[in-house]
C-alpha cells in the first residue's frame, strides 16, 4: 500500500538524514520505527506526507507517486494520510470540536470553514469519534484546558476525521506518563484494527514498541538496520541499532511482557511478516 | 583553631576588576578629552538672554491663559475639529488594520516566499521611516488641506506599525500547529485561519486598540501641518495668540486621550 523506494533526504545544511531507505507497508499493517535520536525517524514520516521535501527516491501510496504531485494534488493526497504528533499540535485556543473538524478542512471550502459551517455528516462523525476516544461531552472545551492524555485523544480523533488510509504517528507517548502512554498506544492500535488502517509509529520506548507493534523497523544514522518481527529483537539487534550498551534489563522486561501476552492467549500474528535482517 | 594555613598567608589579599582600556595613559587621556569636549561644547552654545526674557513673558501669558481656559468663544470650531479628528482616527485605524493583515502575513518569514517577504518588509520599513508629519506635509500637498490628507497619513502609518508588530508575532507562532493543519490537506487560507489567526488574535485586538490611541494623538499633531482635525483648530488659536482657547483645546485633548487609554486598557483586559 505504501512503498518507499531509495528515499533520500539531504538538508540544506548538508546533513544526510535518510540514506536510500526502502520500505514496504502492507494494507492494515502497523509498524514501529525505532532508533536513536537523530537517526531520521521524524524525517522519514514527514517525508511521506511531504512536510519535509525528500531530495531523492519515490514514495508510492496505492500506486500514486507522492513526490511527483503539484500543490493541489499534494493537498488531495494529504487528506488520505492522518498524522498524530508528539506534542499533540492541537490548535490551543480553539474548541475540541473545531480541532476535530479541522481534520475535514481538506474536504471543505474556505468560506464554509471560515464560518465554521461544516457538513452534517462531518459533525456526526466528530461526535461519534469523541465518544470512541472517550471524550464525550468535551466538544465545547478549549484544547488548552485538557490534560496531556485528553489532548492526545483529540489529536487521534482529528487524524481519524480525515478518513485516512494511512496514519503517521510521531512519538505519540513521549510527553505522557507510563500508564497514559499504554492507554494511548492501545487506543491507536485498536482504531487501526477497527478501520483497517496502516500506520507507521515512531517510538523511542523499545519495550512499549515491542509490546504493541508486531513489526519493527530499526533506523540508524538514516539507514534501515533492522526490519522484522518484534519478537526477534535481542541484544545483538539493539546493539546494532543503538550502539553498545548493557541491554539486559530491557530484553528481560521485553521477555516478561511477551510472556504476559502469550499467557493471555491473544496474539495477533496474521500481520507478522517473516523477519528479514537487512 | 583558626590558625591560617601557610599557603593561605601567601595568597593575594586584594582583587580589582580589569579595566575596559588596560593602558592607564590612554584611559586617562580619554577621560580628559571627554571633559574638555563637554566644556567647549557648553561654551559654544549662544544664549540670547534678552530674547529668553521676552519669551518668559509670552510663556507667562500662556500659563495665565491655561489658568482661565475659554471653552465658549471658539466652541463651534472645537466641536468641528474634534469631529474631524475622531472620524479620521476611527476610519484610518479600521482601514489601516484591515490592510496591515495581508502585509503582516507577507512580512512573516515563516509564511511568505522570499520575494513577497522582501516587498512587504520594504513597504513596512518605508512606512516606519517616514514620520507622520513628513507624510502629512506630502499628502497635504497632493490632496489639499483637510482631514482626507490626515486620514491617508494615519492609514499609511497604521499599516507599517501593525504589520511590523504582527509579523513579529506571526513569526513566533508554534510551528507544530502549522504542520498539523498542513498535514490534513487544508488550503493556505484555511491554515492561516485555524493555525495562525487563532494564535495571534489576542495581540491583534490589543495592538489595534493601542493604535487607535496613537492615531488620535497623531491626528492632533498632523493638523498643525494642514491635515485637518483638532490640530488645525489648535494651530489657528495659537496663531491668533488666543491662549485661553488653545488651553481649552489642549484640556479637551488630554481628557479624550485619557478616556481612550482607560477604555482600551479595560477592553484589552477583558479580551485576554
Amino acid at each position: 500500500m505504501l512503498e518507499l523506494r531509495q528515499l533520500e533526504k539531504r538538508y540544506p545544511t548538508g546533513d544526510l538524514a535518510l540514506k536510500s531507505v526502502s520500505l514496504h507497508v502492507g494494507a492494515g499493517e502497523v509498524l514501529g520505527l525505532i532508533g536513536p535520536s537523530g537517526a531520521g525517524k521524524s524525517t522519514l514520516i514527514r517525508c511521506v506526507n511531504r512536510l519535509v521535501q525528500p531530495s531523492g527516491g519515490q514514495i508510492y501510496l496505492d500506486g500514486q507517486d507522492l513526490c511527483a504531485l503539484g500543490p493541489s494534488g499534494l493537498r488531495n493526497a494529504r487528506r488520505q494520510i492522518g498524522m498524530i504528533f508528539q506534542e499533540y499540535a492541537l490548535i490551543e485556543r480553539l474548541t475540541v470540536m473545531e480541532n476535530l473538524l479541522s481534520g475535514r478542512l481538506g474536504y471543505t471550502g474556505f468560506w464554509a470553514s471560515w464560518f465554521r459551517q461544516f457538513k452534517d455528516d462531518d459533525i456526526t462523525q466528530a461526535y461519534s469519534l469523541l465518544e470512541r476516544v472517550g471524550l464525550d461531552g468535551m466538544e465545547n472545551k478549549r484544547a488548552d484546558a485538557l490534560s496531556g492524555g485528553q489532548r492526545q485523544r483529540v489529536g487521534i480523533a482529528r487524524a481519524l476525521m480525515q478518513s485516512p488510509k494511512l496514519l503517521l504517528v510521531d512519538e505519540p507517548t513521549a510527553s505522557l506518563d507510563p500508564k497514559t502512554s499504554r492507554q494511548i498506544m492501545r487506543l491507536i492500535l485498536e482504531l487501526c484494527q477497527e478501520r483497517g488502517l496502516a500506520a507507521i509509529v515512531n517510538i523511542h520506548d523499545v519495550v512499549l514498541a515491542t509490546e504493541f507493534l508486531p513489526r519493527i523497523v530499526g533506523l540508524r544514522a538514516g539507514s534501515v538496520v533492522y526490519d522484522g518481527s518484534a519478537s526477534n529483537i535481542d541484544k545483538t539487534v539493539l546493539t546494532n541499532i543503538y550502539g553498545d550498551e548493557d541491554w539486559t534489563a530491557i530484553t528481560q522486561s521485553m521477555q516478561a511482557t511477551a510472556k504476559d501476552d502469550s499467557d493471555g492467549g491473544e496474539q495477533d500474528s496474521c500481520l507478522l511478516k517473516p523477519a528479514a535482517r537487512l | 583553631m583558626t590558625t591560617p594555613f601557610k599557603a593561605e598567608l601567601s595568597l593575594p589579599r586584594q582583587w580589582q576588576r580589569s579595566h575596559f582600556i588596560s593602558n592607564p595613559l590612554a584611559r586617562r587621556a580619554l577621560y580628559a578629552g571627554a571633559v574638555l569636549y563637554l566644556v567647549l561644547g557648553i561654551g559654544s552654545v549662544e544664549v540670547n538672554w534678552e530674547r529668553a526674557i521676552q519669551g518668559l513673558e509670552r510663556g507667562w501669558a500662556f500659563v495665565l491663559g491655561f489658568l482661565q481656559p475659554n471653552f465658549t468663544s471658539r466652541w463651534s470650531d472645537i466641536v468641528i475639529g474634534f469631529q474631524e479628528s475622531l472620524t479620521m482616527t476611527v476610519t484610518s485605524t479600521a482601514l489601516g488594520v484591515a490592510l496591515s493583515i495581508p502585509v503582516a502575513v507577507g512580512s512573516a518569514r515563516n509564511l511568505a516566499p522570499t520575494w513577497i517577504y522582501l516587498i512587504c518588509r520594504s513597504f513596512v520599513a518605508l512606512s516606519r521611516t517616514l514620520n507622520e508629519i513628513i507624510v502629512a506635509i506630502f499628502l497635504v500637498a497632493m490632496f489639499g488641506f483637510g482631514p482626507f490628507a490626515g486620514f491617508l497619513t494615519l492609514t499609511f502609518a497604521t499599516i507599517g506599525f501593525m504589520a511590523k508588530l504582527m509579523a513579529e508575532d506571526i513569526e513566533e507562532i508554534e510551528v507544530s500547529q502549522l504542520e498539523a493543519l498542513r498535514a490534513t490537506g487544508a488550503g493556505y487560507l484555511q491554515v492561516l485561519d485555524f493555525a495562525v489567526l487563532s494564535q495571534v488574535m489576542p495581540r491583534l485586538v490589543g495592538l489595534s486598540l493601542y493604535r487607535l490611541d496613537i492615531n488620535f494623538r497623531e491626528s492632533a499633531v498632523i493638523g498643525i501641518v494642514g491635515a485637518g482635525g483638532i490640530g488645525a483648530t489648535l494651530n489657528t488659536a495659537m496663531d491668533r495668540y488666543e491662549f485661553d482657547s488653545a488651553a481649552a483645546i489642549i484640556l479637551v485633548i488630554i481628557t479624550i486621550v485619557m478616556l481612550a487609554e482607560y477604555s482600551s486598557g479595560w477592553l484589552r483586559k477583558r479580551i485576554q
